[in-house]
């Protein structure tokens, strides 16, 4: 890393783990060993000019039907769950909801076919956790509560996800700028805190919003700032981002919307609850109509390309 | 990149009606590559087959990983290009993927081979040329958060007449980001791996690559790989007789990696004794890049501002 940036960094913590229910997420802030000649300002450059590439940016022709804003959110929870029972990172969860949201936005799924929604969510988490983790299970750990589907049913299904997504799964996420602004932006602050809440934020609000409507640098930098200050002003965050050297690629508006999504999503969160007010709800069950009814099994018939599947027998 | 369409009402041809196979070239963990003629357009492709065989896998996490990275970096004109993804079946009747790449007439390995076997030297200006497409190729993938992790020769392809080098085989790539993540440490083809790996590191970053890089460099010198080890074991040994034993002096927290053990000790020798005829400039830079602490590892970006490059002629790099 370059010199200037090693003497500019806020926070001098090499490591910090984010602890959730018992286990360790070990998160290594910006030092100089990963150096790539590059230096972080430029590196987050790079990936603003490819969140640009990638076509985040909100759509008002696309807008989530109620039914699937509904089954959407059962998804999430599965992920969360699933994402916990087999050890996952956190990223790797909200990597698979991308992608959700990026087939949702390019392919309509009809309301009847729930099990289609389901068999999306288990292609978008193991595409995810191929992508990211190192140790990947095999298709068969991917359970679900109401529908069992073979390994080539979702085979095939990951095939529909790539060839829809065009075999773009380096996708960028909040994550990757999370240990800059945090830099950035915390001066005395260590953190540890910090991350993790800013973190819970993001996982928050997550389910409100189709992740491919907002930048997500906007997202780490909104979320990164309602963690450090409930109480800012449009100016102020204006202020706040005037310290990174890549604040003329930010929208302030943009950033200033997103802060102000998040303290609603947040206050509704207190209000709902005073233990927790923001929580990762990966403990939460995915909970249907049909989740009390038998496993039931899908087949793909031969005589169907592999975007349609035959709905389980009623 | 001209990567198929597959939305509602695109008629997409299944590779075996688009692609006349010519021969096999090579063979991969999940299937063959093909050189072989694009039918509508006669263009000359190469054709890697990727297996699905196993339902319980599904899509294979390196072919996922290499065509997704792919399609992030095949615009640089030193990483090959892939041009298509084509699906289709085998006589069991199980999906098959075609990745669709530009062809190049050999690889980095062959070229090396080729002055063996005549006795020749590959001329200074050539090695020179090479090296700094590596690193072009190199700090592009670093640039972008990727790191190759599979460097070596046989995955350097070469075009013979414009002696364009190419960075191919992401199968192993990754993407990383601050924080880094821990890797899994069973990678790498022993020769060009790096002595943090062997050492068994978790948490490391693109001066695995470097390291990789520094290893061929002297390989384009001598015809032959600089550490040739037959074990991790043996590898670190041949790594050690050259630059010496490490300790928390040349490289702090080396005794702390996970398979660190007492070692026999050698002093440093110059590294001109192992790569005879290399200029005092080309040393110098091959010193930087097999520097033992991770950290201080020059970067792609950095050793392509060596005045080793100086006198290159870069316009057409």
């Amino acid at each position: 890393m370059d010199d200037d940036l090693s003497s500019s960094l806020l926070c001098h913590e090499n490591e910090t783990c984010l602890k959730e229910g018992g286990e360790e997420l070990e998160y290594q802030f910006a030092g100089s060993q990963h150096d790539c000649g590059v230096s972080e300002d430029e590196r987050v450059g790079i990936l603003i000019e490819r969140e640009i590439v990638l076509g985040f940016k909100r759509d008002e022709s696309m807008v989530f039907g109620d039914w699937v804003k509904r089954a959407r959110v059962e998804a999430i929870n599965w992920i969360l769950k699933t994402r916990a029972t087999l050890g996952f990172r956190f990223e790797t969860a909200y990597l698979s909801v991308t992608y959700f949201d990026r087939f949702l936005s390019r392919r309509s799924i009809d309301s009847e076919k729930s099990w289609a929604i389901r068999l999306l969510s288990i292609a978008c988490l193991s595409l995810a956790a191929k992508m990211e983790e190192c140790n990947v299970p095999g298709l068969s750990e991917f359970k679900l509560d109401d529908y069992s589907f073979e390994g080539k049913v979702i085979q095939k299904m990951e095939l529909l996800v790539l060839s829809t997504l065009e075999w773009e799964m380096g996708i960028i996420t909040p994550f990757d700028f999370l240990s800059y602004f945090i830099t950035k932006f915390c001066k005395e602050s260590p953190p540890s805190p910090i991350f993790y809440k800013t973190m819970q934020l993001i996982f928050t609000t997550m389910k409100e919003v189709n992740l491919m409507d907002h930048k997500p640098s906007v997202i780490a930098v909104a979320a990164t700032l309602v963690a450090m200050d409930q109480q800012l002003t449009r100016d102020a965050v204006e202020l706040k981002m005037s310290s990174i050297p890549q604040h003329r690629l930010l929208e302030s508006k943009d950033v200033f919307e997103y802060y102000n999504l998040i303290q609603r999503l947040y206050e509704e969160n207190t209000k709902s609850d005073t233990h927790t007010p923001i929580e990762m709800t990966e403990s939460s069950r995915v909970t249907s109509s049909a989740a009390m009814t038998k496993r039931r099994r899908l087949t793909f018939s031969d005589d169907e390309g592999s975007s349609h599947g035959k709905g389980p027998p009623g | 990149m001209e990567m198929e369409k597959t939305g509602a009402g695109v008629a997409v041809l299944s590779a075996k009606e688009a692609f006349e196979k010519l021969e096999k070239v090579g063979e991969g963990t999940y299937g063959k590559v093909y050189r072989a003629r694009e039918k509508a357009t006669g263009k000359i492709v190469a054709l890697k087959k990727t297996r699905l065989h196993e339902d319980q896998e599904g899509v294979p996490p390196t072919t996922l990983r290499e065509v997704s990275i792919l399609r992030m970096l095949s615009r640089d004109p030193h990483v090959v290009r892939l041009m298509d993804v084509k699906q289709g079946q085998n006589k069991e009747g199980k999906t098959v993927l075609y990745l669709v790449f530009e062809y190049m007439d050999t690889d980095l390995k062959k070229f090396i081979r080729s002055f063996r076997q005549t006795g020749q030297s590959i001329p200074p200006q050539t090695i020179k040329s090479l090296m700094y497409q590596l690193c072009k190729g190199i700090a592009f993938c670093h640039g972008h958060g990727i790191l190759h992790r599979d460097l070596k020769p046989h995955n350097l392809l070469m075009d013979r007449k414009t002696m364009m080098l190419k960075i191919a085989d992401l199968g192993l790539a990754r993407a990383f980001t601050v924080p880094i993540k821990k890797y899994t440490h069973e990678i790498l083809t022993l020769w060009y791996r790096a002595p943090e790996v062997l050492l068994g590191a978790t948490h490391y970053s693109m001066a695995v690559d470097i390291w990789s890089v520094g290893c061929i460099f002297a390989e384009l010198v001598t015809k032959q790989a600089l550490f040739a080890g037959d074990s991790e074991l043996q590898q670190l040994l041949h790594i050690f007789r050259l630059l010496g034993t490490p300790n928390e002096e040349v490289w702090p927290g080396v005794s702390k990696l996970k398979d660190w053990h007492e070692y026999p000790q050698w002093n440093p020798k110059s590294l001109s004794t192992a790569v005879p005829g290399l200029d005092e400039l080309g040393l110098d830079l091959l010193s930087q890049m097999l520097e033992y602490e991770p950290s201080k590892r020059i970067s792609a970006k950095k050793a392509m501002e060596h005045a080793y490059f100086n006198d290159l002629d870069k316009g057409h790099l």
